[in-house]
């Protein structure tokens, strides 16, 4: 350890960390920097603006079998208006490792030494690739304040540019270009408990609700994030204050156009396990043929940070954000491919309640929508002030989800089938396909087993020309054995030319008495006519009759045919014939209800769709 | 609905391998029964009752 002395006001200040290159003086809040000439003074910075962090200066902790200690902090603005903290903890390997801490989240970053082959910042473009890291951020940070020892040497009220960037598995990395050659850090996103810090340590100080009133109409205006919030419209009149260190300044009145939210804002709900506070409300459109609107509310809790609400067309969604490194290009995430459903810019068109960025009314976004239903990524892109490229995660909600979680009633139910709505019926296809299998199996078992079998087979010939004119015939066959258990057909057929035999039949079993009769009409016709030859009927017809019991059967056969010296009928009785028939009606059956559950599904897809452009049904 | 018509699907199957292994015709011919007592008063036998008048087929 190393002491020294303000070079502003003389006090004390304590190097505890031999690779430090700054501390602030506790006294005047002077950055005292460690040169090569000796200490130097830097300017003086802000007092820190109390963000609720649970970490602090001090605080130890261990990562990744590495502890460190956290030496101090500098707090930058970002351009949209926020503040971010950046810790220094000293790794007991001599390592420095930069903590940066926003919304509740954490990402860890250590310096690399090889920068050379990072492009200048004004090549870099958002969602360009830089390794296998991708561009999210591009923008300007200010020095707002500073505490502690630091590893390097700013200067109170420094500017300069930097980029993030956002990889696969939570990795994250920022260029810094503060100097001509610029600092690469990368790390991870990190949770406290990975940072080993458990117990009280870790939990989020309570930053008291502020309690103000709007300086238009002296209605009660509360604060939930006060140290978060940059912006705040009154829900009572509609004027907008810019929130600074917890105090407001008057900006704007919004014009009279008034919404109101189904969830008002300072309500409380629970979604998941974690209880949320509506901060904000936001009506955004988007224009194509016409204006389409839809509402968001902001949703704060100290540990989680911020979260959406989105309520469109009735259907709802939470939505949450997600590092952009974890979206893979064909838009994948978690190994789940998603699907473009909409591309457009999104402008605010009303807004109350308390923002943690200087929201304004006109404000654009371009926005692109992917589903999974119930799923959903959103990606988008902020051009004015800083760039970024932020993509988050949606998940719906039924009416009912929300109407438990915040208490309140919505009135309405959706309409129309929303982006993100599952479809609410069943997909059968699997089982469609496997019943299909059975039926063939079963079929082919049958097939199998059961091989068809002549039982019985004769001829009858004309006899007496009956009372009519027409030759007949009548038979009585030989005893014949059926196995039972089988169906029977009898076939008659005749070789015969635009004519017709009339066969009537009686299949008797000798042994009950139990009769079958049957009719076999067989006609046939066929000529040539223009030129074109024609046919209709057929020269042979058959019956099945259902499996008569097992035993000896007979059968009187009674023929007439329509003319003379037509050739005989010959008469063939078969057991245990395949019916294809069975087979054809059990594979309709089984595939009417899929269907229509297809149908039903697709219709629903179709609507879902309809006002999408990328529409896989071609809409 | 993936319920139901898993119960139906099924009952198809079961009903389709049924009906094929019992040899059960859905379209059912007409029946009839010959009393023993007409059989056996005929002198011709079995077949004989058929002379007698009775002519199932028609």
């Amino acid at each position: 350890m190393s002491v020294a002395n303000c070079p502003s006001c003389g006090g004390q200040v304590e190097f505890a960390v031999g690779s430090s290159a700054a501390v602030v003086c506790n006294y005047c809040r002077t950055i005292v920097a460690r040169t090569d000439r000796g200490v130097e003074d830097y300017g003086k910075v802000a007092a820190i603006i109390d963000t609720g962090s649970p970490l602090r200066s001090g605080l130890t902790g261990k990562y990744r079998g590495t502890g460190y200690r956290l030496t101090g902090r500098t707090q930058l603005r970002h351009q949209a208006g926020g503040l971010w903290d950046e810790w220094y903890a000293a790794f007991d390997d001599a390592r420095w490792g930069w903590l940066a801490e926003a919304q509740g989240r954490y990402f860890l970053t250590f310096r690399t030494e090889d920068a050379s082959d990072v492009p200048p910042y004004e090549r870099l473009e958002l969602g360009s690739s830089v390794d296998d890291f991708q561009v999210t951020e591009l923008g300007v940070a200010e020095l707002a304040s500073a505490e502690g020892e630091l590893p390097w040497r700013p200067h109170a009220g420094d500017k300069y540019e930097y980029a993030d960037l956002s990889g696969p598995e939570g990795r994250f990395a920022t260029i810094d270009f503060s100097e001509e050659k610029p600092f690469v850090f990368k790390g991870t996103e990190t949770t406290l408990e990975q940072l080993g810090i458990k117990g009280e340590a870790g939990k989020a100080r309570r930053i008291a609700v502020e309690k103000l009133s709007c300086s238009n109409c002296g209605a009660p205006l509360e604060l939930n994030a006060p140290d978060q919030a940059e912006r705040i419209y009154c829900p009572s009149c509609g004027a907008g204050h810019d929130v600074t260190e917890g105090k407001l300044k008057f900006f704007t009145t919004l014009k009279a156009k008034k919404v109101k939210p189904v969830l008002p804002v300072g309500s409380k709900g629970t979604i998941g396990d974690t209880e949320y506070v509506v901060a904000g409300f936001l009506q955004r459109s988007v224009t194509f043929d016409q204006k389409y609107f839809w509402m968001e509310y902001l949703l704060f809790n100290r540990q989680k940070g911020f979260r959406w609400l989105v309520h469109s067309d009735e259907h709802w969604s939470f939505v949450q954000p997600i590092p952009p490194g974890d979206v893979a290009g064909s838009v994948e995430w978690q190994g789940k491919k998603f699907k473009m459903f909409q591309k457009a810019d999104a402008t605010v068109e009303y807004v109350i309640g308390e923002f943690f960025w200087k929201v304004a009314i006109g404000e654009k976004v371009a926005t692109e929508d992917y589903i999974r239903p119930p799923e959903g990524l959103s990606k988008e892109v902020t051009t004015g002030g800083a760039r970024e490229i932020s993509w988050s995660h949606q998940r719906y909600m039924t009416p009912e989800d929300v109407e438990k979680a915040f208490n309140v009633k919505t009135s309405t139910r959706p309409w129309g089938v929303g982006p993100l709505q599952p479809y609410p019926g069943s997909n059968v296809i699997g089982m469609w396909m496997m019943f299909l299998g059975l039926i063939l199996a079963t079929a082919m078992l049958i097939g199998v087993t059961r091989a068809k079998r002549v039982v019985f087979k004769d001829v009858v010939r004309q006899g007496p020309v009956d009372s009519s004119g027409r030759p007949t015939g009548t038979s009585f066959t030989e005893p014949f054995l059926l196995s039972g258990n089988q169906n029977v057909e009898v076939r008659a057929g005749a070789n015969m030319q635009n004519s017709w035999v009339y066969v009537t039949g009686d299949l008797l079993n000798e042994e009950t008495g139990a009769l079958e009769s049957f009719e076999l009409p067989i006609e046939y016709y066929s000529g040539v006519d223009g030129g074109e030859s024609w046919s209709e009927g057929s020269r042979s017809r058959k019956v099945l009759i259902s499996a008569p019991p097992k035993g000896r059967y007979v059968m009187r056969l009674d023929t007439q045919w329509e003319k003379p010296d037509t050739a005989p009928v010959s008469i063939e009785v078969r057991e245990g014939v395949f019916r294809i028939s069975h087979f054809i009606m059990a594979i309709v059956a089984v595939s009417i209800p899929a269907i229509l559950s297809v149908f039903k599904k697709w219709s629903f897809e179709t609507n879902r769709w309809k006002d999408s452009d990328y529409s896989p049904h071609g809409g | 609905m993936k319920y139901l018509y898993f119960i139906f699907g099924l009952l198809v199957v079961v009903g389709y391998a049924w009906a094929d292994l019992r040899g059960h015709e859905f379209r059912q011919t007409r029946k009839g029964f010959v009393p023993q007592g007409l059989r056996g008063a005929q002198a011709a036998g079995a077949r004989s009752f058929w002379y007698s008048g009775y002519h199932g087929g028609k």
